[in-house]
């Protein structure tokens, strides 16, 4: 299954979600999302509510990781290294992190409910769903404004977005509208070009 | 005339100075205005780039400290997480707080979609749109925007930049309210003024603006100005050009707010105005020093020539002033000067060469007759007695003629000059060719009548001393009359006619010398008279003249055979006038011609009558020597012979013996031609005319008449009947027939008879008689007892 831009571009760190396909739920893990080089590392990391994700700093400057997203709102003041402890994340939904130093800093928790099976698709886009679902969840960062809203699909619409088929596997490409651009990373204000001057318009 | 020419020059040379330095100044000021204009609008373009460049700069540098400070501000934890709590509440009081640490006069949220979220400002309401969706969209995608943006009544220096909370979640507005007083800071050069502006063109009453400009008068003045200036050349009704603006492009094209920046020329002017008074003043110092230079030296030139236009005035009235003291203002004036004197010599001379030429004689240099009274006039009132004396050459034509004009000159000029010695004063003055007038003094002694004569006697004495010309000698004999001041004349008009008409009684008298008689005057005036009513009855021929016929009778047969033609004029106020008075009139007026032309065609006429009522009768005209030469008189009488078919035989001719004898060689050859074409010729008034009978025996006449002064008292002097018998003799010797006229008696007539003489005439046969009365009394002839 892949998933798509509206353009056809293959969109990395989608996550589609397969409610219920979970039938019991696994031990409570710590995840880890680290900060590399002024970067979530990994950008996108998928983990099941109630699982425990550690933030350590492999910069040799200080972050301070926040976030104010419903499932749950925190933030590690200045740190370097480890923090004391993981932070818990027991609600699903979707976590936007920021760091309050560096606003190019953007990583994204997506919490899925135990019971759902939720997979991040590659630097194709693609992702192997190991069975025809009835319906879909594709969550992707730039799908909506405030980055918490799932793109649903029906049993329908998945079957319309099949492209080949056949014993073995069955092709979907989903196709994903994005609400927001790629963002630029934010630059420092440039100066304001110097326009050559023109005459008052207003004069007759 | 003269002097408003020279005060024209005066005014030429002011004019045409003032015009020059009007006009060069004129087009000093004209440079210097164009290149003042040329170095203002430089200046104002160098201003206004410079201008220009610093206000970008100020702007740039307003918004980086804005976009920097809204920047720092929206990073704030604090500010983050209060955006992200979504609790207006919270937000406002956030604003409120934030906004105030980077100055902000203005603190929006806006959430992605441009709806505000929460502000400072009352008049914005959470939940209205803001608007500048342009901007919005760059700042959604991470931008800093920044512009000057109209909200509400004012116009901010507006910032937007992102929020975020991380992802960009909301817009941050942050505004500065644009005041003149920080409008003001934002450049250096206080001549500048910016304006902010925001609305249509036509609708300024809604117009949002800021300036540093205190009016909204100066405000349209400036938005309108042109981008420069344009000259400072403009004509008096024009406004003055009070700004240069250019519009400044300097946001980030989110709002419709114009930045104009206008330089106020004011102080350009200034700078201009000082230079143009300066060269106004200049102007009128050049332009009085010049004035007052052409005046002093138009009046330097002028003086002179004024001073000269006086002295021309008086020359021109006469007077001949000297021309010195005139100023010699120039080499130029002095050359006029100089001229001008040679002219006054020059037509001084003149004049008293042609004012002696006018008084003067210019043959002898005696005065001439004008001259002649105007110094008589001076001498008359002096009231001393003098004489004034006309004087006539005699036979000075024949010197002429003889001897030729140059010694006819020399011999006037002779005249002339003892003239001079022997007048009064040498007041002497010749008249015509030759005749003179002198005024000769008279001496107390001299107190009668021959005292004066001797005067001028001896006056004539010395004048007629023979003469040497060109070693001829000459002597002149002379004519005198006189007339004496002022017994005879007061005036001197009076004194030179009187002395004229004395003269000529000397002349036609013979007489040597005349002394002016009472009231002769009124003669020579009446005979001027008679002569002027000669002419018009000569010319109207309206029977004042008459022929009238004096029979002759032959005393051999006693039948009347001839009658003598005499003319008679009637004149209706003067009445009868002798024919002794105008017929020697006519003679010295040269009218006898006239006079006899008219006789001959009417006694021709009459002789035709005659003839035809059967009278047969010679009939005798008289002509004078003048006559006898004038061919209009001879084809005359043919002609009137042939109209009356008469002969020549029918008609004598009577010339008196002194016209014969004056020139004898012309008379002979005349009378033979009379002869020769038939005419009978008479000797009229024989033995008054001293002639020579060897003469008269040459003449070819038919008849001599013994004047009457023989026959009237014939009867009983006894000299008279010698002249007659001899006269007779001779006569009938010479194979002339006798007449005697002036016979008025009988024994005169019987002492005629005997002598032999062959016709008479007078008043004992028959006075002279109008042609009707002649017939009549030629009818009545026969009779007895008629006349005889």
């Amino acid at each position: 299954m892949q998933v798509v831009s509206p353009e056809g571009l293959p969109l990395v760190d989608a996550v589609v979600v397969v409610p219920g396909a979970v039938a019991s739920t696994g031990p409570v893990q710590t995840r880890v999302m680290d900060q590399i080089h002024r970067a979530f590392v990994p950008h996108v990391l998928t983990l099941n509510a109630g699982d425990l994700v550690a933030f350590p700093n492999s910069d040799n400057i200080r972050h301070h990781v926040y976030s104010f997203s419903e499932p749950k709102p925190f933030e590690i003041r200045l740190y370097a290294d480890t923090p004391k402890a993981p932070v818990e994340f027991p609600k699903s939904g979707v976590v936007v992190l920021g760091c309050n130093i560096h606003d190019d800093m953007l990583g994204y928790l997506f919490i899925a409910k135990p019971t759902d099976l939720a997979l991040q698709t590659d630097d194709e886009g693609q992702v192997e769903v190991p069975l025809i679902p009835t319906s879909l969840e594709v969550w992707h960062e730039r799908h909506s404004v405030s980055a918490s809203e799932l793109m649903v699909l029906t049993e329908s619409e998945i079957t319309a977005q099949v492209v080949s088929q056949t014993e073995q596997l069955v092709k979907i490409q989903v196709v994903m509208p994005l609400a927001v651009n790629n963002e630029p990373a934010p630059t420092a204000v440039q100066p304001n070009r110097n326009l050559p001057a023109f005459g008052n318009p207003m004069r007759r | 005339m003269r002097l408003r020419i020279l005060a024209s020059l005066r005014s030429q040379i002011l004019t045409f100075t003032s015009v020059l330095v009007v006009m060069s100044l004129g087009a000093v000021l004209l440079v210097v205005l164009l290149s003042s204009g040329q170095a203002i609008r430089n200046n104002i373009d160098e201003d206004m780039a410079e201008s220009v460049q610093s206000f970008r700069e100020a702007i740039n540098n307003r918004r980086l400290q804005l976009v920097g400070n809204a920047t720092v501000l929206v990073s704030d934890f604090g500010f983050k997480q209060a955006v992200a709590s979504r609790d207006s509440a919270t937000i406002h009081s956030m604003l409120a707080n934030h906004g105030q640490r980077v100055g902000a006069d203005l603190s929006l949220i806006l959430d992605l979609n441009g709806w505000i979220v929460s502000t400072t400002e009352a008049r914005l309401m959470p939940g209205m749109t803001f608007g500048y969706q342009n901007m919005i969209s760059d700042v959604k995608e991470g931008n800093d925007r920044s512009d000057f943006l109209v909200v509400g009544e004012y116009i901010y220096h507006i910032v937007m930049v992102p929020v975020r909370t991380p992802r960009i979640s909301a817009i941050a507005v942050f505004g500065v309210r644009m005041t003149p007083q920080n409008v003001r800071k934002l450049i250096t050069d206080q001549g500048m003024q910016i304006t902010f502006i925001n609305g249509m063109p036509d609708q300024v009453e809604r117009w949002v603006n800021v300036s540093t400009l205190p009016d909204l008068e100066s405000i349209l003045q400036a938005i309108r100005a042109p981008e420069n200036f344009k000259t400072l050349l403009r004509m008096p009704f024009e406004k003055k050009q009070r700004f240069s603006s250019r519009k400044i492009d300097i946001g980030d094209k989110g709002g419709t707010v114009q930045v104009i920046l206008s330089d106020d020329l004011s102080r350009f002017y200034a700078t201009y105005e000082s230079i143009t008074n300066q060269v106004m003043a200049l102007a009128v110092l050049i332009f009085l020093v010049t004035v007052m230079g052409s005046f002093a030296i138009s009046h330097r030139l002028t003086r002179p020539l004024l001073a000269l236009a006086v002295k021309s005035r008086e020359i021109a009235r006469g007077a001949f002033p000297e021309v010195n003291n005139i100023p010699s203002t120039s080499s130029d004036v002095s050359l006029l000067i100089r001229a001008f004197k040679r002219m006054r010599n020059d037509i001084a001379e003149r004049e008293e060469r042609i004012t002696y030429q006018a008084h003067h004689d210019s043959l002898t240099g005696l005065l001439n007759r004008d001259a002649m009274i105007t110094a008589v006039q001076d001498e008359t009132e002096f009231n001393k007695p003098f004489i004034l004396m006309g004087i006539n050459l005699i036979g000075f034509k024949t010197i002429n003629d003889t001897l030729g004009m140059e010694i006819g000159d020399e011999c006037l000029v002779t005249v002339a000059e003892r003239l001079k010695k022997l007048a009064y004063k040498g007041i002497t003055s010749r008249h015509s060719a030759d005749e003179f007038s002198v005024l000769i003094e008279l001496t107390p002694d001299c107190k009668t009548d021959e005292d004066r004569r001797f005067l001028c006697q001896r006056t004539l004495n010395n004048l007629s001393a023979p003469m040497q010309l060109n070693e001829v000698s000459l002597s002149v004999d002379y004519r005198a009359g006189f007339v004496s001041f002022p017994e005879q004349a007061d005036k001197p008009e009076l004194l030179l006619r009187r002395g004229k008409v004395a003269l000529e009684h000397a002349i036609t008298t013979q007489d040597a010398l005349y002394a002016y008689k009472e009231g002769q005057d009124k003669v020579h005036l009446k005979k001027i008279k008679i002569l002027k009513h000669l002419k018009e009855t000569l010319q109207n021929d309206d029977d004042q003249l008459q022929m009238y016929y004096q029979p002759k009778k032959n005393l051999r047969t006693g039948e009347v055979e001839k009658a003598e033609a005499l003319i008679r004029w009637f004149h209706p106020t003067e009445g009868f006038i002798p024919p002794d008075m105008f017929i020697e009139l006519a003679e010295q007026t040269g009218l006898i011609g006239l006079v006899t032309a008219w006789v001959i065609s009417r006694v021709l006429d009459d002789q035709k009558r005659l003839k035809d009522a059967g009278f047969d009768l010679q009939l005798s005209i008289n002509l004078s020597a003048q006559d006898l030469s004038n061919d209009n008189l001879r084809q005359l009488l043919d002609q009137k012979l042939s109209e009356n078919q008469l002969n020549a035989e029918d008609i004598c001719l009577e010339v008196t013996e002194r016209d014969m004898m004056t020139d004898v060689d012309k008379s002979l050859e005349l009378l033979d031609y009379y002869r020769e074409r038939g005419f009978q010729l008479s000797i009229d008034d024989y033995g008054v005319g001293y002639s020579a009978l060897s003469k008269l025996a040459l003449m070819p006449v038919h008849e001599l008449k013994i004047d009457k002064c023989f026959i009237l008292k014939l009867a009983t002097q006894n000299d008279d009947q010698i002249i007659v018998r001899s006269t007779i003799s001779m006569a009938h010797e010479l194979g002339l027939s006798v007449i005697a006229e002036g016979v008025e008696d009988k024994a005169s007539q019987a002492f005629l008879q005997r002598l032999g003489c062959d016709f008479i005439q007078g008043y004992y046969l028959a006075k002279p008689m109008s042609l009707e009365a002649f017939q009549h009394w030629l009818t009545h002839f026969d009779d007895p007892n008629h006349g005889g």
